[in-house]
């Protein structure tokens, strides 16, 4: 066995200020776990494609929501579980750790595709057993063909629009929903603790019991109803069976500590999530219970814990203050827990997604810190221990955030701020100053506003009660630009693919470009929401989601499945990527063409079309005689306000089938990397096929001002419009935040971040030079963990091209 | 008024308290063997070249009407810096910015607006502005105008100053400057004239005046090997302090040798290589420092003016 202690890994003092800030380590017990998940190659575990192929295969004549059903309960009751020697929550996702299930309903397609490559990737690497391979190929798969819901949607996609679909080199990339279920929640994890299954599956009853079945509405409630029901029990049975297992291992261990807490296990998973949690571990068993369900449910990504510090702290808090657990055990617990959001994995579609989303990630998103609902800050003693747990366990999930306001206390600052200088890209930063009236603008009641989460990368939501469609697409607004000065001709194939605005030769003012951009945008803006829709209506016929949907607020009441709008909340968020490279060659055009008049239209085109071969100086006079976004510059700054504020009210005009409004995000997961590669020269300067800028940073290299330049910048995009979210990446030398003054500056940089009334901002704090050698000596540094976009993932599990981007971004004194 | 600025330096943090902008006033009267940023030195506007740049595309050499740009064999580009008439239209046509002004005529007013831009990181840092050269003194009357402006915008401000100016300059600017970043160099008169030109003896009279009137002044030390950082001068300098009295807080700034390049890019000759210090010197004298009384520091590297590449 292999382990890479992380301090012996990344080198530098900044490391080793960090572990002495640390108080406490992690227990023998917990660093095994911890090593065991990063031992393990995944693999593709066929179990649940089995058992919820039979179980649809018995029940064809049902309502699709009962057969998701009986689906899920028939794999919650048959499916591999396991109990991993020492762990103290449990519960798995597969019949191994890190194994991947498959979700044929939505999947089948590409699996099939894919089959034979998931064990010969380079990176996201799947073994696949041989004998898997061919019960997926010959008997499953093949029940599948013409139901999924990609099939069933492109079937149905307007002529048009399919055509927009399947451009070579597209503007719009809106696969993730069509090729996966939507995922992206934060479902009501404290109601189960409150009041339990037991407690939801009364609810369900009461409402049952009410219905007028002469209601013309009333039998699809009905039938959403029996359909909780059957999820509900298969939740609690579940939870027996590991209870079952617990017994059974306990009975046959030697270790009478270990039977001990065997038993332990076994009366917690017979009482919970059938019952209202009664203890700190009980809470924390329940919690994973309803996480882990969400995630066998369906394969979406982005499963949200939320606000974990607010509704587990009574728990600890009670069992602190009656004695029943001392702090040391419950950091124990808490950082079993985390191990464990370590261990789910699902495949990746690779290609064409991770083209997109550079990689696997989990995305489990939880935020410390904050107001209350009262605009009181939140932080309590278990924000505090989730940051420890961060900083004792280390893996790539959970995806941690906090949340800050004038009234973070200092000592919170500080302690996130410890964990940011290990390197680990984490936590990422919200600002509750600008992000409480996004979503306000956006419809959603104060009370739900104050308590918001984050889904995902940057997203942020209503808790426990929203549908939000956060990473619906990426779209490619340089594209848009490339096409507006090319009469809507794509300068890599040459054809006609959007509308034929005027040749920028008859422009005759920054203005006209501006408007044949707006045009373009408008255009694929249009298209994108025609497809979004579709898949919407396809999701709803052919995946319902039950288990989810009784966990989520307004669902019950409403008695429908989520994905027919019966939650609280409902959006779709679409992303608008490349913000900067669009400001930068508007700026160019505007200052060099008619202002200074100092180059032509025709030279320029020339210099396009040859993607500055033999124009250098072309490239050059681009990149350095006109303003650039991030250097504190209105001229380029307002520019860049504008190609935000063009991309989000275009988006906001639009409305989805579960009756919610079109949110847009600026922010890119991974994506500005494949995304600039069907993007010809600009004239930012940028060669064609080059990655965009990420979020809303920055080009890269275009930023000569430092860090304050860039959040005075960043400021001026209007982030109260992007409402989905808006992303900052801000890469750090490592030994300018090392010290006691080095972490103070750090703690000040973020109280500037959260005056300027930025969104976002995450940091990484890993030197250029550590990550060159890295790529080099990939085993040596396998624990190094950086972030990409919204989301840290391990540098070595990457590819190339995304750790190249990542190498590039400008590294800042701080 | 009008001063002349080489470089406005946003998120400095070596040159006083939190995170400082940095004004970099061009023209200096000494001439430190050693300096790090010799286009701070001449009193007027520069061109400087940077080979590693250049495209060798001939076009500054075209739009040169004194005819002061020549090709080398190789291409790159030769200034004959006495034909110039520093006219700069060899840099507006340099595209690849190889060719470059070091010093630009601005406002008191523009300065103190690229001031403000991060005023609400000097807010949550406790930072401010910094004057610095060159020698700022030598534009005393450009430094009140700017800092009167911050004072009114309650923004902290402090000066880098080799200390050699007329009493007068520095007796004007003491209301509106809240911390006096002071240099000594050397406590030996001839040794400070033979490595920066000058003598030392007014450097001394204006700190004793500052300390005498319990201005707020941090001592700082260019800490040079073979020049000021072997044990002897560093008893000498700590007895002068000692002389002083008021001076509480002392700060070594390590030598280094990052504007060497940059020697060449002006068409002169570097006089000094070599100079540098081990950490263990530097420790050694911070312990005798302390040892001494005062609070002393390693002010890590003074950060060069940014160049763009």
């Amino acid at each position: 066995m292999i382990v890479v202690k992380a301090d012996q890994m990344v080198p530098g003092s900044y490391m080793k200020e960090g572990m002495v800030a640390m108080t406490t380590t992690a227990s023998p017990r917990v660093t095994r776990l911890r090593n065991l998940m990063r031992e393990i190659q995944p693999g593709v575990c066929v179990e649940r494609a089995r058992l919820f192929t039979q179980s649809y295969r018995e029940t064809e004549a049902e309502p699709t929501v009962i057969r998701k059903a009986k689906a899920l309960a028939k794999v919650l009751n048959h499916m591999t579980i396991y109990i991993t020697d020492g762990e103290l929550i449990v519960g798995n996702l597969a019949s191994r750790p890190r194994w991947a299930p498959v979700f044929p309903e939505t999947a089948a397609v590409w699996v099939m595709e894919q089959l034979d490559t998931f064990e010969r990737r380079e990176k996201y690497r799947f073994e696949v057993p041989e004998e898997v391979k061919r019960e997926l190929r010959e008997e499953i798969l093949p029940y599948w063909r013409g139901k999924t819901v990609q099939e069933r949607a492109l079937a149905i996609l307007p002529p048009e629009t399919k055509e927009v679909f399947q451009q070579e080199y597209p503007v719009i990339s809106p696969t993730l929903y069509l090729r996966n279920s939507v995922g992206h929640l934060n479902v009501d994890y404290p109601k189960v603790l409150r009041v339990g299954f037991a407690g939801i599956c009364q609810e369900i009853e009461e409402r049952e019991k009410a219905l007028d079945l002469t209601e013309p509405n009333a039998l699809a409630k009905l039938q959403f109803y029996q359909a909780g029901k059957i999820v509900a029990k298969a939740a609690v049975d579940f939870a027996h069976r590991f209870a079952e297992e617990a017994r059974r291992q306990a009975e046959k261990t030697e270790d009478h500590k270990r039977r001990r807490e065997l038993e332990r296990i076994a009366e917690i998973c017979r009482w919970v999530p059938e019952h209202p949690a009664r203890t700190f571990h009980e809470a924390l068993q329940a919690f994973w219970f309803v996480h882990l369900l969400v995630h066998i449910e369906t394969d979406g990504l982005a499963e949200s814990p939320g606000r974990f510090d607010q509704y587990m702290y009574p728990y600890l808090a009670r069992d602190l203050d009656r004695g029943l657990i001392t702090e040391e055990e419950a950091q124990e617990l808490l950082d079993c827990l985390w191990v464990k959001f370590g261990e789910l994995i699902k495949l990746a579609d690779v290609p064409p997604a991770t083209k997109y989303f550079g990689g696997v990630t989990m995305s489990q998103n939880l935020i410390l810190g904050g107001v209350d609902k009262q605009g009181r800050d939140a932080t309590n003693k278990l924000s505090y221990m989730c940051l420890t747990a961060e900083k004792h366990v280390r893996l790539d999930q959970p995806a941690l955030s906090i949340r800050i306001h004038q009234g973070t206390p200092e000592e919170f600052l500080r302690a996130a701020a410890e964990v940011i200088r290990l390197g680990d890209g984490k936590p990422a930063i919200f600002n509750d100053e600008v992000i409480i009236p996004g979503l306000l603008s956006d419809g959603v009641s104060l009370e739900d506003a104050l308590d918001y989460v984050i889904i995902g990368c940057v997203e942020p939501a209503p808790p426990y009660n929203c549908n939000g469609w956060t990473n619906a697409a990426m779209f490619n607004m340089p594209k848009c630009l490339e096409l507006a000065l090319n009469q809507g001709v794509c300068r890599l194939s040459g054809k006609q693919v959007g509308p034929a605005t005027p040749p920028p030769e008859a422009m005759s003012s920054i203005d006209d470009v501006i408007a044949a951009y707006r045009t373009q945008i408008a255009y694929f803006v249009r298209h994108m929401v025609i497809m979004l829709n579709t898949w919407d209506i396809v999701q709803a016929e052919v995946n319902p989601t039950p288990f989810a949907s009784i966990v989520t607020d307004g669902c019950i009441e409403n008695g429908l499945d989520m994905t027919l709008g019966s939650a609280k909340y409902n959006f779709t968020g679409p992303q608008g990527i490349g913000l900067a490279d669009v400001a930068d060659s508007l700026a160019a055009i505007k200052r060099l063409i008619y202002e200074d008049k100092a180059l032509t239209w025709d030279r320029l085109k020339a210099a396009l079309d040859n993607n500055f071969q033999g124009y250098e100086l072309v490239r050059h006079q681009l990149l350095n005689k006109a303003p650039k976004y991030g250097n504190d510059d209105d001229y380029a700054d307002d520019l860049a306000r504008l190609v935000g504020e063009i991309y989000c009210q275009e988006v906001k005009k639009y409305k989805n089938p579960r009756g919610g409004v079109y949110r847009p995000g600026l922010y890119p997961v991974a994506s500005n990397v494949p995304l600039g590669r069907v993007v010809g020269a600009l004239p930012s300067g940028r060669l064609a096929g080059t990655p965009l800028a990420d979020g809303i940073s920055p080009c890269h290299g275009s930023d000569r001002l430092g860090p304050t330049a860039v959040l005075k910048s960043v400021s001026k995009v209007p982030h109260v419009l992007a409402t989905n979210g808006t992303l900052l990446n801000l890469k750090l030398q490592a030994d300018t935040i090392a010290g006691e003054e080095g972490l103070q500056r750090l703690c000040n940089f973020i109280r500037a971040f959260c005056s300027l009334k930025l969104n976002h901002i995450q940091f990484n704090t890993v030197s250029a030079e550590t990550l060159r050698k890295a790529q080099a000596n990939p085993h040596e540094y396998r624990n190094l963990l950086v972030r990409v976009a919204g989301y840290s993932a391990f540098f070595v599990e990457i590819n190339r091209d995304l750790q190249d981007d990542i190498i590039d971004r400008t590294e800042h004194a701080l | 008024m009008r001063g002349l600025v080489f470089n406005i330096q946003r998120f400095s943090l070596h040159d006083g308290p939190g995170v400082r902008t940095v004004v970099f006033l061009k023209g200096c009267p000494l001439r430190c063997r050693w300096c790090s940023n010799p286009e701070s030195q001449v009193h007027q506007p520069e061109i400087m070249y940077l080979e590693r740049r250049c495209l060798r595309c001939g076009a500054c050499s075209a739009v040169c009407s004194a005819q002061a740009i020549v090709s080398a064999e190789d291409g790159t580009r030769v200034i004959n810096r006495e034909a110039c008439t520093l006219c700069g239209r060899c840099v507006e046509a340099c595209m690849p910015e190889a060719l470059r002004w070091s010093g630009e005529e601005k406002s008191a007013e523009e300065v103190a607006m690229a001031i403000e831009a991060d005023e609400v990181v000097y807010r949550t840092s406790g930072g401010g502005v910094t004057f610095s050269g060159g020698e700022p003194l030598e534009q005393a009357e450009f430094v009140y105008e700017i800092a009167s402006i911050c004072r009114r915008k309650g923004i902290h401000t402090a000066i880098e100053t080799s200390g050699y100016a007329e009493q007068g300059k520095i007796a004007a600017l003491i209301p509106l400057i809240d911390l006096w970043l002071f240099d000594v160099k050397h406590p030996d008169n001839e040794k400070h004239r033979y490595y920066t030109g000058v003598d030392n003896e007014p450097i001394i009279a204006n700190l004793r005046y500052l300390s005498r009137l319990g201005v707020p002044v941090v001592v700082r030390i260019p800490f040079i090997g073979g020049v000021n950082a072997d044990q002897e001068t560093v008893a000498e300098t700590i007895e002068l302090l000692r002389s002083i009295g008021g001076v509480r807080e002392v700060h070594l700034l390590p030598y280094h040798e990052l504007g060497v390049g940059k020697y060449g890019q002006l068409g002169r000759t570097y006089r000094a290589p070599g100079y540098s210090v081990t950490a263990e010197d530097v420790d050694e004298a911070l312990e005798k420092f302390r040892a001494a009384g005062f609070v002393a520091r390693n002010d890590g590297i003074k950060p060069r003016p940014r160049q763009a590449d």
